[in-house]
């Protein structure tokens, strides 16, 4: 799995299990990359507001998911 | 059979979860149940412990300093991240994604470990064999009140909300359980058992006399007499007129 032709043929994979696999790898990551951003943030001084408008979302939701990390 | 909590037991157990999450606590423990008790004005045991000399900051500085937590990180937990940061690796090698780097970059950067916590997510069920997912929904046990299951995945409750209780404070519920309903029991007839008010705070402050947990005992040593107050709280368990 070390060359990029092998790493092409996997993401091309039709195996669900594969796929599905993926997308779910992908979202832990975003979970925690969001946690850990947010957090940073925070701590240079940023305001619920301004984070919540980078990630698109209302303030209240990212001050309920964050607020006690 | 469920034994219910009246209001004052209901706000008292809350206002406890509460406290134990204000001092940072990792459980909620007979302690903070006590304190939890005195946060309610309104409520008889409040008014016992009053009586007898003790108050809420008194209370929650001492049970700062008393509580005991479990260790942290259990090692079956942090198996169970690494197992599942372990699969998302693979998973993100497969789509050309080297969550190593991304890891060490985060590190390196923000000096956080992204795989700290990485199956801890909330409300996301790990499968752990293949074909189990129709029992997400299946209804829990009837006692299913405290950790961050059966969540949304987006919902918006943090994962740090529903502190689990400690064993210590799980016993002394089950305790005032038991005697609620050995109280049913001796009561001559069923509709005098009926009327014997399930889980309430009189109960619950008598039930925390009896305890052991060092951070009651430390509270309680602040007041005016353990023995005036355990007379008025007893006193409040089984009122001549309705609780």
């Amino acid at each position: 799995m070390n060359d990029a032709e092998d790493l092409s043929e996997n993401a091309a994979s039709n195996d669900p299990e594969q796929g599905l696999a993926a997308v779910r790898a992908l979202r832990a990551l975003a979970d925690r990359l969001e946690a850990v951003q947010v957090h940073n943030a925070r701590d240079q001084g940023w305001s619920w507001q301004a984070i919540a408008d980078v990630l698109q979302v209302s303030r209240q939701a990212v001050h309920q998911k964050h607020s006690r990390d | 059979m469920h034994t219910r909590f009246d209001t004052e037991s209901r706000i008292a157990v809350a206002q406890a979860a509460d406290i134990a999450r204000e001092l940072g606590h990792r459980e909620v423990g007979p302690g903070h149940l006590l304190a939890g008790l005195l946060a309610n004005p309104r409520g008889t045991a409040y008014v016992a412990l009053r009586d007898h000399g003790f108050d809420l900051d008194t209370a929650r500085d001492l049970v700062a300093s008393h509580h005991v937590d479990p260790e942290p990180a259990p090692d079956a937990a942090s198996d169970r991240e690494r197992a599942a940061y372990d699969d998302d690796r693979e998973a993100l090698r497969a789509i050309g994604i080297d969550l190593d780097r991304v890891r060490e970059a985060v590190r390196a950067n923000l000096g956080e470990d992204l795989a700290a916590g990485w199956a801890d997510r909330p409300g996301r069920e790990r499968r752990t064999s293949r074909g189990r997912r129709g029992r997400r929904h299946e209804h829990h046990h009837e006692h299913h009140d405290q950790g961050p299951r059966g969540r949304g995945r987006r919902g918006p409750r943090s994962r740090r909300e529903g502190l689990p209780f400690s064993p210590g404070l799980r016993a002394l519920l089950r305790d005032v359980r038991r005697s609620v309903l050995r109280d049913r029991l001796d009561a001559d007839n069923r509709d005098d058992a009926r009327r014997i008010p399930a889980m309430t705070g009189a109960r619950l402050l008598v039930a925390l006399i009896g305890s052991d947990d060092p951070a009651v005992q430390a509270v309680l040593a602040t007041g005016t007499g353990v023995e005036g107050l355990r007379a008025q709280a007893e006193a409040t368990v089984t009122p001549s007129t309705t609780a």
